[in-house]
């Protein structure tokens, strides 16, 4: 027997038979899944959130829910939960407040590039291409719309030939957008004409029914049942406050990065959260995932095989919220070499406080801010993570876990003094809602 | 959520993230087993779970490069496992020069790996789980992760001409059992 034959027959070994020499040979080694896991995650997320310029939304490009027609039901009678979530339309497998339009279908643009979809809303216009890059950058790429605003890229991903572009209005400095219909496409020198459908109304013909009544007051949430599965809906009293997920994060520790480098490059862990789980009276259990292909922002429909005849309590342990604005600027002195500095300064963040507690002199060009989290009196609420930016520092990288934060950051040796910019945080609510699902 | 291969391959491919945690559940084993090999030496575990991090990336970001016409996804994923961990390699001992083709796996022989089936896999490790302890680690460490004689021979604590003759001897009783020519 030859040792190419041998070698053959060894690496093709079906894996579960292999599984139990791996486990011999392996046995003695300390394998850390769970760390390898977290690590493997960071690098794809790092990969994949490559932004510059300004932070960027993930885009959507999903199937459209089942389209939900305008219906005056509830209008005699509307209660304050209903009418909590008019104002909200479905676009994908998601909503948003206000005016919203959306490409219902993909678009070839020309032999090498296809139009995959847009959301178009009063604070997001997004959009996902399929293209080739010739070059490390995205071309030249701009919309117009017909009353003469023009809208630029303020942050773009690209993986697996996907072009991932956030839009800001460059003129404003801002994502205040005015929606419409019709939007002008331009990249290099070609110019293409989209047409856009507008988004339905969340409160229509389907009927939304409420949570079980928790001790939080200020998040409504109920849920409607669609073809395959169940719509969760949710509404805010806070109107800056956003959804970014539905149910108990995937990952406990959440990592954040910048760095300034020809712009501002940004990424972080992702927002993903764990399946929902529902219970029939027999204590069956029933797994929502998470409706497969929609990779909108956030997704809000659900898919299980639970039965359609029986009762099913659905557990919602927790929501992701954030609110999408700035929260000012503090300035923080750098301590001399090996010293550290207490600071002791508080940042309210509406729904909860922080405290950047101290600043520790961690080589010449490295320091490390300790932040105490959670310090304020919101019951439920928790932080997840905070967009911490300075224009100052060469780069940050944090580590957000439990009540506490970490911060490195590098810099250049003489600096003296760092501006830092608070914006973005993101909350994790524990309201352990329950859907009686019938 | 439990993939089969083709599925995880085909997940991946459509950036599927749960495919990714899936790829990393089932694959760490190996993976690790040979990054720890080739970088256990003179590395920190931090390291090493670096290394096996990059790994999954890069999985995940060439797997429209995976053929499977051509070669078999866990040899794949192995050979992906041995230029990382040599670049790894090289980075944390600068000084240190491997050759890269030494690890260059040769591509397995479409028509001879379709005639092998479960029971002559099953077979085949039946005897190899006759060896004694040492024998079954050179022999899986050799033929199954491609390993250089002399880093199996350095870790065994083996000659060449030990390993050889080893090598030899196990190769004649798989031949003789499974009647191979």
């Amino acid at each position: 027997m030859t040792e190419k034959q041998i070698q053959t027959l060894m690496q093709n070994l079906d894996n579960d038979l292999l599984a139990k020499e791996l486990d011999d040979l392996t046995n003695g080694l300390e394998i850390d899944l769970d760390s390898i896991t977290k690590k493997a995650f960071t690098k794809l997320n790092k990969r994949r959130l490559k932004m510059k310029r300004k932070r960027i939304y993930p885009l959507v490009a999903a199937s459209l829910i089942a389209v939900i027609g305008i219906s005056n039901a509830y209008a005699a009678e509307i209660s304050d939960f209903v009418g909590s979530f008019f104002n909200q339309r479905a676009i994908y497998s998601t909503v948003v407040d206000g005016s919203a339009y959306y490409l219902e279908s993909p678009l070839q643009l020309d032999k090498e590039s296809k139009l995959e979809n847009v959301i178009f809303t009063k604070d997001k216009l997004e959009m996902s291409l399929t293209l080739t890059l010739t070059e490390d950058k995205p071309p030249e790429i701009s919309v117009a719309t017909a009353n003469g605003k023009i809208y630029k890229p303020g942050g773009y991903g690209y993986d697996n030939n996907r072009l991932q572009l956030s839009f800001w209005n460059e003129a404003g400095h801002n994502y205040v957008f005015s929606p419409t219909k019709e939007l002008k496409l331009n990249i290099g020198e070609k110019s293409y004409s989209i047409h856009l459908a507008e988004g339905a109304p969340v409160v229509g013909s389907g009927e939304i029914k409420p949570a079980e009544q928790t001790d939080i007051g200020w998040i409504n949430v109920g849920y409607k049942k669609i073809d395959q599965g169940v719509q969760i809906l949710t509404s805010f009293t806070d109107k800056d406050l956003k959804l970014v997920g539905i149910g108990e994060p995937v990952q406990k520790t959440v990592t954040r990065m910048f760095k300034n480098e020809k712009g501002i490059i940004t990424s972080g862990t992702s927002s993903m959260t764990k399946p929902l789980l529902g219970y029939d009276k027999d204590k069956n259990i029933y797994t929502y995932n998470r409706a497969k292909n929609a990779v909108g922002r956030p997704v809000i429909q659900f898919e299980s095989q639970a039965p359609a005849d029986k009762e099913i309590e659905l557990k919602i342990p927790g929501l992701l919220v954030g609110y999408e604005k700035d929260f000012g600027n503090f300035d923080v002195a750098i301590p001399g070499l090996n010293e550290e500095k207490r600071i002791d300064r508080e940042i309210d963040l509406k729904l909860q406080k922080i405290i950047l507690q101290s600043i520790k002199r961690t080589s010449a060009t490295t320091a490390e801010l300790k932040f105490a989290l959670n310090t304020g009196d919101t019951a439920k609420v928790a932080v997840q993570e905070v967009s911490l930016y300075s224009k100052d520092v060469q780069s940050g990288d944090s580590v957000w876990q439990g009540d506490i934060c970490t911060m490195r950051i590098s810099f250049a040796e003489k600096l003296k003094n760092a501006e830092f910019n608070v914006s973005w945080p993101r909350f994790v609510v524990n309201g352990d809602w329950t859907l009686r699902i019938k | 959520m439990n993939f089969s291969e083709s599925e995880l391959i085909s997940e991946i491919k459509k950036r599927n993230l749960n495919a990714y945690e899936s790829l990393i559940k089932e694959y760490t084993k190996p993976v690790y087993y040979l990054t720890y090999n080739i970088l256990n030496i003179g590395n920190s575990k931090e390291d090493i779970e670096e290394c096996v991090a990059d790994v999954f990336l890069e999985v995940w970001l060439k797997i429209n490069g995976f053929d499977s016409e051509r070669s078999n996804f866990k040899t794949w994923v192995l050979i992906i496992t041995k230029y990382k961990a040599l670049t790894y390699k090289r980075k944390l001992k600068k000084n240190h020069v491997e050759n890269i083709d030494d690890y260059q796996l040769e591509e397995s022989d479409t028509v001879e790996r379709q005639i092998i089936d479960r029971e002559t896999q099953k077979k085949l490790l039946e005897i190899i789980n006759s060896f004694n302890k040492t024998d079954k680690e050179l022999f899986i460490r050799r033929y199954f992760y491609n390993e250089k004689i002399s880093d199996i021979m350095q870790s065994l604590g083996l000659s060449r001409s030990a390993l050889d003759n080893r090598l030899l001897r196990g190769r004649k009783i798989i031949k003789e059992v499974l009647s191979y020519d």
